[in-house]
């Protein structure tokens, strides 16, 4: 039992970033309708700026901030120069799939280019694991799940009582009834990247922080738990995303500590396949993206 | 150097098996297969395992260790390759949409590697395989000499395979898949399930993935996990979509320019900076060309387009005598080539029915309607709707907006069930079945909004509706030609007269997306007529067309109801209606209100308050307001 | 009918649709403030496709569309809105993932400042709307969301107005209560042109009346002189 709740606080971590990258696609999903195949790229881009300010010695905080500014600012150029031209002109989603693929190819080997393959650390001790409860948990890992909370209940705040965020909610409702209310939506789906840059970026440095080690291929690896986690959530559902990252996190620590660890990203796969075929539509109902 | 230019070869050979198996999958058919590597993967282990005889080196473990010829070996690579892509299609098909299903593809196959990386047992897990014997066995050749072997035999699959795209592509299955791809719905409204012909390509799709595999490992003698990350099916996505997506050719071009060329000339270029740099820059232009590529030509270098399957001067028929009014013709592009009126009736033979409405079973009746009920949550679209259609008559179907007839429509096509009542085709209940099956009983349908695949040609749209086609067996289709040959030059030639008695001739080859809204009206007419049926559901075809097109379809439309066919169709401009119905049933409200001749059903007190509508406090009923009784009044006494 | 100086809304020579022969030609329309304008018509006349020309949701070929004395040819919903014109579109009107308070709050988006005062002034028109203001929309019955639409557009107080068939798939009693919010709303002194099948309703709650059939005008004037015409019911039926 001490074995499964240890699994289970693990899992809160794998959750937390698992959440705060799910709910950045599944944001930006409701309000562009597709899925960017170059997110986790856009993660690990995130996590090697983060390092590099760090590495020049700026505060740790100070440069997962400047870490999330950098890939809100590649979200944006990334839907002004590929995506919004191919949404203007109205093609199927599968195009804009293979185009987030093509993206993908050139974020993750110009981080090659950039950043060279070798393995990279944070310089940072945050001592060592401590046992909370039934938990045993790295005061990093306290600071991930704190991390995750308060920029999600923020995200919370934002999209429940700002009037921008009322637009982002309003504009994926129905987009042709916010341009009637006066929203401009190319600024609102721009606006939307930019945020789900930040969330996704903060994702990146705690996934390194867990895995310990930073490598262009770091985001990319973890994408499909990532949408699995939207999609098991409900496509576009921000907050179903939070659960389904929840569920994906606590069911990938808690398999691995009863089978042999190597499969545990399998079987959270095995587990999304088979809710999926049973409830297509995700665990809140998917906005109108069934066949 | 020459070791050099066979190298490349060989590789490009049978990169192109690959591209050429994921486009039959995405080409052909749409379906996204972005774990299409795996394939490749299985076929390379299947191969090694049953050839290379049980482990001889301690700490190297693998499943079976059979002696099988390296032939056999490389046909079950390819076998348990298909087999498994099929069981995958099957859990994944269509539940949500493509693009979505692509990711979970990729969970698959996740699920895939993971498995053969870390379950030792399996294929030797993260280690691999490698020291795969040479198919010349323990002939002692050359590195050029068995380089050479191995590109003789890719090429000859290569070539083989080539051949099956090409047979596919200009057979009905062919025809079938495009038509999948390009619009399922209307594809089913004629009749056809999807899956079948898709979990077929899918099959094959991967057959030719896992030969390419086995071929591989026979080359390089060795094979490990690393060796295909996920990077690879993405290479090979992109090769196919820049050569040309759905035409082998492209496949070819893609995977010889993009893979190995790209490769060949990343060669060359000097090492810069640490040794992954030059391998990341190519990387780069790879999406960078795919992203150009997909929004400035996304048919591809070579498009599926000039590939031709047919010629028309082969069925072509002769010239008719166009009778043409100068002045209007000028305005309708489709007035140029429609003769006004059919003299001597150039219709075709084929617009028979005359197998299916021999049928006595119905008596005169073909259709009759009892009470159905629809209701959309909790709005009654149709609220007890009953009546019935005799054979061979024109009937027309108006009533006010929100009536219910296009519910109505819908559920006589099959494509909505009827919550409550019957519909009774020819003496036979139907209701419930789906389009598919509604369809092959005889039921053909026009759209209110006119359905076409736009980017296929005019007679591939119109020949993919007819019923029973041998030639879209897939075995059929590759191994048997001689037995759908000369239905297929028989239904061109159907197909062709067809549309050449509703004005198309000069549009046969053109893509359908260019034809005018008129011009589409008729094509959904030869392409209804072409199944053969019995009863015709027309929604509105006069809708945005030009007055003397209007004129032409009303003109064959009474033909049509001549030779048999029974129509229903939903109209509102009044002229049309009198010249081409026999009588109409009027809806309001989703109950039949009156059944008439147009004439009368003008006059009706209570089709006229229908149309006018309720006004405040009042229900329904003979006396509605002020306006409806000068209406009413008027007319009795003969206008104002 | 010539061009009325008076209108605060005026569509002229308007042609226009989508492939092959216009749908509308040369149709003209226009509403006087304070007055109502209904656009009627058999199936297929045009009458909605007038609705999205004049709000620019369709490109014209031919004609002007005025508010007031400006030009507002082509322009899209969402600057006219904020010229003062608003649309209520026939369907997916209001935001059914958002509650009846936030629905007002992105009506009044264009606003500045605190919209409480504005949201409290419309609900005292929708007495019914504000018994529940954190009730989903999309829970709404068909009547009361339509009712939402209405309150919706009036947030931004506009001088004009077009509704595309406000009444469609109501039952007469909210069909009668949805044109007795129109007739307040004219009440204030806001032009409006409405965009109906119903017919007989239409035109008991009409100050002018537009008939179209197959995309032209036929007839037009004052709905009192109209209302006692035979020929609208022929022209209606088709």
């Amino acid at each position: 039992m001490n074995h499964l709740l240890q699994a289970v606080g693990f899992g809160l971590v794998t959750s937390s970033i698992v959440a705060l990258a799910a709910v950045a696609v599944s944001l930006q999903v409701s309000v562009t309708n597709f899925f960017n195949f170059a997110y986790g790229d856009f993660m690990s881009f995130g996590a090697y700026v983060a390092w590099t300010a760090n590495n020049q010695g700026i505060n740790f905080y100070l440069s997962v901030v400047l870490g999330g500014i950098a890939v809100g600012a590649l979200g944006v150029l990334a839907n002004y120069l590929v995506f919004r031209p191919f949404m203007k002109r109205g093609v199927r989603p599968v195009t804009l799939l293979i185009a987030g693929v093509g993206l993908s190819f050139v974020v993750q080997n110009a981080l090659i280019l950039i950043w060279t393959p070798a393995p990279r650390r944070f310089s940072l001790n945050l001592g060592n694991a401590l046992h909370l409860g039934p938990f045993l948990l790295t005061p990093g890992d306290l600071i991930m799940i704190g991390a995750a909370a308060t920029l999600l209940v923020l995200l919370h705040v934002m999209l429940a009582y700002t009037k921008f965020g009322k637009a982002i909610r309003a504009t994926s409702n129905n987009i042709d009834l916010a341009q009637s209310c006066g929203i401009d939506s190319d600024r609102v789906i721009s606006l939307t990247w930019f945020i789900a840059g930040l969330l996704t970026a903060v994702a990146g440095v705690g996934l390194v922080l867990q895995e310990s080690t930073l490598s262009p291929t770091t985001g990319f690896t973890e994408l499909f738990v990532i949408f699995g986690a939207v999609i098991l959530g409900g496509i576009g559902r921000p907050y179903g995303a939070m659960l389904g990252a929840l569920i994906v996190g606590v069911l990938t620590e808690v398999s691995g500590a009863y089978v042999n660890g190597a499969y545990k990203t399998s079987i959270a796969f095995g587990v999304v396949i088979a809710l999926l075929l049973f409830r297509p539509q995700g665990l809140i109902k998917a906005r109108g993206l069934i066949s | 150097m020459l070791y050099f230019i066979t190298d490349l070869l060989v590789l490009g050979c049978i990169n192109s098996i690959m591209v050429v198996g994921l486009n039959l999958q995405y080409g052909y058919s749409g379906l996204l297969n972005f774990a299409f590597y795996i394939y490749v993967a299985i076929g390379a282990y299947v191969a090694a395992i049953t050839t290379m005889g049980p482990s001889t080196v301690p700490g190297i473990s693998y499943a079976l260790g059979w002696t099988l010829p390296w032939w056999a070996g490389v046909i079950l690579g390819g076998l348990v390759a298909a087999i498994f892509g099929a069981l995958v299609f099957l859990l994944t098909v269509r539940r949500l949409r493509s693009d979505y299903l692509a990711i979970v593809t990729v969970a698959v196959a996740f699920i895939v590697w993971n498995l053969i990386d870390t379950y030792q047992p399996l294929f030797d897990g993260d280690t691999g395989l490698f020291n795969v014997p040479q198919i010349t066995g323990k002939a002692n050749v050359s590195t050029e000499g068995y380089s050479a072997i191995i590109l003789a035999l890719s090429a000859v699959c290569l070539a083989l395979f080539v051949w099956m795209s090409r047979r596919i592509f200009r057979s009905p299955f062919g025809r079938l898949l495009r038509s999948i791809r390009e619009d399922e719905q209307v594809t089913a409204a004629f009749g056809r399930v999807s899956w079948k012909p898709q979990i077929a390509v899918f099959g094959i799709g991967s057959f030719l993935a896992g030969i390419a595999g086995g071929l591989l490992i026979f080359y390089i003698s060795a094979w490990s996990p690393a060796a295909f990350a996920p990077l690879e099916s993405f290479i090979l996505l992109a090769a196919l979509i820049v050569g040309g997506s759905g035409n082998y050719w492209g496949s070819l071009l893609g995977a010889f320019v993009l893979i190995e060329a790209l490769a060949e000339i990343a060669r060359y270029v000097p090492n810069f900076g640490n040794g992954a740099n030059v391998g990341a820059l190519r990387a780069i232009v790879i999406g960078l060309v795919l992203i150009l590529m997909l929004r400035y030509r996304p048919e591809g270098i070579i498009p599926e387009r000039w590939l031709k399957w047919y010629r028309t001067k082969d069925t072509a028929p002769a010239a008719e005598p166009a009778k043409e009014s100068a002045a209007k013709a000028a305005e309708d592009p489709a007035a140029e080539s429609m003769p006004q009126s059919a003299p001597r009736p150039v219709r075709p033979a084929k617009v028979t029915v005359a197998a299916r409405a021999a049928r006595p079973d119905g008596g005169n009746v073909l259709l009759d309607i009892r009470d159905v009920v629809y209701s959309y949550g909790g709005a009654r679209a149709v609220a007890g709707c009953s009546f019935s259609i005799d054979r061979g008559t024109v009937t027309g179907l108006i009533g006010p907006n929100g009536a219910g007839k296009s519910t109505l429509v819908e559920i006589l096509s099959g494509r909505l069930a009827p919550q409550s009542g019957e519909v009774v085709l020819d003496g036979r209940s139907v209701g419930g079945h789906g389009p598919a099956a509604m369809s092959r009983l005889g039921v053909a349908r026009t759209f209110q909004t006119a359905r076409l695949l736009s980017h296929l040609p005019v007679i591939e749209n119109v020949m993919i509706a007819a019923p029973k086609q041998r030639g879209e067996d897939p075995f059929a289709a590759l191994f048997w030609q001689r037995g759908w040959h000369n239905q297929e030059v028989a239904l061109r030639k159907e197909a062709t007269e067809l549309l050449a008695w509703l004005g198309l001739s000069s549009h046969l080859d053109r893509p359908a997306g260019s034809l005018s809204g008129g011009q589409r009206r008729l094509m959904e007419i030869a392409r209804a007529l072409m199944a053969h049926p019995r009863l015709l559901l027309m929604d509105e075809p006069t809708a945005g067309v030009y007055p003397e097109t209007s004129q032409l379809i009303a003109h064959r439309v009474r033909e049509i109801a001549q030779s048999g066919v029974t129509v229903l169709l939903i109209a509102h401009n009044m002229a049309f209606l009198s010249w081409v119905a026999d009588d109409v049933v009027v809806m309001a409200e989703g109950r039949v209100l009156t059944r008439g001749s147009l004439e009368e059903a003008r006059e009706h007190k209570d089709v006229i308050a229908a149309y006018l509508g309720v006004a405040a406090g009042e229900s329904r009923g003979p006396q509605a307001s002020s306006v409806a009784r000068r209406g009413r009044a008027a007319q009795v006494h003969g206008g104002e | 009918m010539g061009v009325n100086d008076m209108a605060i809304l005026r569509a002229e020579g308007i042609t226009a649709g989508y492939d092959g022969p216009p749908v509308l030609d040369t149709v003209a329309a226009a509403a006087e403030p304070g007055q109502t304008t209904v656009i009627l018509g058999p199936n297929g006349a045009g009458k909605s496709t007038l609705a999205k020309a004049i709000v620019g949701l369709l490109r014209i070929r031919e004609g002007h569309v005025y508010l007031g004395d400006a030009e507002v040819t082509g322009l899209g919903p969402h600057k006219l809105v904020r010229r003062g014109l608003g649309y209520l579109p026939q369907l997916a009107n209001v935001f059914d993932d958002m509650s009846v308070l936030e629905n007002l709050e992105m009506g009044g988006y264009t606003l500045k400042g605190d919209l409480r005062h504005r949201i409290a002034s419309v609900l005292e028109l929708f007495p019914d709307l504000g018994v529940d203001k954190h009730k989903k929309a999309g829970t709404l019955s068909g009547g009361q969301q339509r009712m939402l639409a209405l309150a919706r557009l009036l947030m931004t107080e506009p001088v004009a107005a077009i509704l595309d068939e406000p009444t469609a798939g109501l039952s007469p009693l909210y069909a009668q209560r949805v044109w007795d919010q129109i007739d307040r709303i004219r009440g204030t002194g806001v032009g409006l042109i409405v965009v109906e099948q119903n017919a007989t309703l239409a035109m008991e709650h009409a100050d002018s009346v537009c008939l179209l059939a197959q995309g032209r005008n036929v007839l037009s004037g004052k709905a009192d002189e109209l209302r006692e015409r035979a020929e609208v019911a022929r022209i209606l039926v088709g």
